[in-house]
């Protein structure tokens, strides 16, 4: 099957996701005409923005991964190595222990919490890869391991010295999720994604030589230090805003780049598409297996995106390159 | 400018109607906490409930209801097909309420993260639904066992108990329940007082090192949904160097209803009280 087919497939598929996402409710039941108002309300209030929330975040979040795996040629960097995930925690831990509840532009303020701490830890990271002369991304790697480890750290005293109440609203952040109510949310966040989406498509061309080495890119003309720049903020502002949104969403910017080059292989300029298209309908479909498996108690979508993604990705891999690594 | 008169004209209509039916008793209520389940039908709105989390147990009527999701996590689906004309929240759901407003239910927010609340949010519910004089006779009823509980405990027996809300079998690390928490109230209710000082967050970590310093005149082990208690106990009489190890004060409880802060706290403090009450001299 050639590329084209591969990208018609998917495309195919994420409609077909996304529609079944909107449509089918509890025990299968379909409501393409829905009979009430309580059912036209689930479709239209509840399903039809929480299904689209779960599209522009998988597609943002899978897009991330992709191009942190190329700007850090390391297989197992996620949307998060640079310590956005941890910052925005620790933001949202930091907001909710002061016991407020409050919003402005129909966002609550904990999503304004986590994006200030989101955007710190990014300033941190990328003002100590700066002050190294940081070339290769090693420092941005390390940086945002250590940026993870101390916001985790605090939101564990947060927790430990908070009450019952702030243990339970924070545990509750942690988990995730693209329940929304409205269009408000997907309105904010869609035209974030997609600035960030078509930075990084633009420069996908060029990943290719940067992944594999920063002098072999330079000398075949690549302006090495503005792409990784041009990365490295688009990712991170793209991810701050999900993580603000839904909270820390895991796996979805991991694994589906990896299952791109399994499928449409390792050149960025196909494998970006692929993300957008792919990691969007993956966060759709294992959000709405998670509002239905056990309805209506609703597994968080990070769960299932561990659990179907996981098995999925080893049949892949086993698959398509037995005895080989995957390239990155 | 007729059109626009006549629009604003029909939304003062609908926003009167809604706070009319705001303000009318409401009929399908939705409970998000065990507590409050346990509120709603000890008040006798039991019929009128039409949704409950999943981990609303008792009484046992509340078992045939439809549930709504988990207790953080509620699903909005279900939420809405219940058409519930009132949700009644908790602190914890914080976060929830906007949602549930975007989605224009109405709301009651109870506090039972102490007693007082408790018995504020049962004369608080029973006002929102008509059903003031069995609150008010509920709320009487608690206040008095509470009221003959502190009559029967002195100031100058209380002894300082420790409350241990679950621990690893080899008390490498023990759960306690610190000044400020619901436990703590039904403690000093029960004629006891804490062997924690305040300022360490509500439920801190302690090592047997720690149990071994603060050597408690009584110990206090909650472990809801153990069974048998006798197994837990045993470990603890391994422990000699403790003071209440040694005088035979420490009490195991494995009681469901330990971990509800409903109307059902008071049989907390009862079974606590009845626990650490002085053995009668000899």
């Amino acid at each position: 099957m050639n590329t084209g087919s591969i990208h018609g497939l998917t495309a195919a598929l994420a409609v077909v996701t996304l529609a079944a996402a909107v449509f089918v409710g509890p025990g299968g039941h379909v409501s393409i005409h829905p009979g009430d108002d309580a059912e036209r309300r689930i479709v239209l209030e509840l399903r039809l923005p929480r299904a689209l929330l779960g599209f522009v975040a998988g597609a943002a979040l899978a897009v991330a991964g992709m191009a942190f795996q190329a700007l850090f040629r390391n297989a197992l960097a996620t949307p998060y190595t640079t310590g956005v995930s941890a910052g925005a925690a620790l933001g949202a831990a930091l907001y909710i222990s002061t016991g407020l509840t409050a919003s402005a532009l129909a966002i609550p303020a904990t999503d304004f919490a986590a994006l200030a701490g989101a955007l710190l830890a990014i300033g941190v990271v990328y003002a100590l890869a700066g002050r190294a002369g940081d070339a290769s991304g090693a420092t941005l790697l390390l940086g945002g391991v250590a940026v993870s480890f101390v916001c985790t750290s605090l939101i564990l005293v947060i927790q430990y010295a908070g009450d019952v109440t702030t243990s339970f609203r924070i545990g509750r952040w942690l988990l995730g999720g693209v329940e929304t109510i409205g269009l408000a949310a997907v309105v904010h966040l869609a035209p974030v994604v997609a600035a960030g989406v078509a930075a990084l498509c633009a420069v996908s061309r060029h990943l290719d030589l940067v992944a594999v080495d920063d002098e072999w890119a330079a000398v075949r003309g690549v302006p090495v230090r503005a792409i990784r720049r041009v990365v490295f903020a688009a990712s991170s502002l793209m991810v701050a805003a999900v993580v603000a949104t839904c909270g820390p969403i895991g796996f979805v910017g991991l694994i589906v780049p990896h299952i791109g080059r399994l499928v449409v292989g390792p050149a960025h300029r196909r494998l970006a598409p692929f993300c957008v298209v792919g990691g969007g309908a993956f966060l759709v479909a294992c959000d709405a297996i998670g509002r239905l498996l056990l309805a209506p108690v609703e597994l968080p979508v990070g769960i299932v995106t561990a659990l179907v993604g996981g098995p999925f990705f080893l049949v892949l891999l086993r698959r398509r390159h037995a005895g080989r690594p995957v390239r990155h | 400018m007729r059109r626009r008169t006549v629009a604003a004209l029909a939304a003062l209509l609908l926003i009167g109607a809604q706070a009319a039916r705001a303000q009318a008793p409401p009929q399908r209520i939705v409970s998000l906490a065990p507590s409050v389940t346990e509120v709603l039908f000890a008040v006798g709105l039991g019929p009128r409930v039409v949704g409950v989390t999943s981990y609303c147990r008792y009484p046992p009527a509340a078992l045939a209801l439809p549930r709504v999701g988990g207790y953080l996590t509620p699903s909005y689906e279900a939420l809405l097909s219940a058409s519930p004309d009132l949700a009644v929240i908790l602190p914890e759901h914080a976060d929830i309420a906007p949602k549930l407003a975007a989605l224009r239910i109405p709301v009651l927010r109870l506090d039972h993260r102490r007693i007082d609340g408790i018995l504020e949010g049962i004369v608080a519910l029973g006002r929102r639904c008509g059903v003031e004089a069995a609150a008010l006779e509920l709320e009487g009823e608690l206040r008095r066992r509470l009221a003959r509980l502190a009559a029967d405990s002195p100031a100058a027996t209380r002894p300082r108990v420790l409350l241990c809300f679950g621990r690893t079998d080899d008390f490498r690390r023990l759960y306690a329940s610190a000044p400020g928490t619901i436990h703590d109230d039904l403690l000093a209710a029960a004629g006891g007082r804490n062997a924690l000082a305040a300022g360490n967050g509500s439920y801190p970590t302690l090592s047997l090192e720690g149990v071994l310093r603060l050597d408690p005149d009584a110990i206090v082990e909650f472990a809801p949904g153990r069974g048998d208690p006798a197994p837990l106990l045993r470990q603890w009489h391994a422990l000699t160097a403790l003071r209440a190890v040694r005088t035979g004060r420490v009490h195991v409880f494995t009681d469901e209803f330990l971990d509800v802060p409903g109307p059902r706290f008071i049989r907390f403090a009862e079974t606590l009280a009845r626990a650490l009450r002085p053995e009668p001299a000899p």
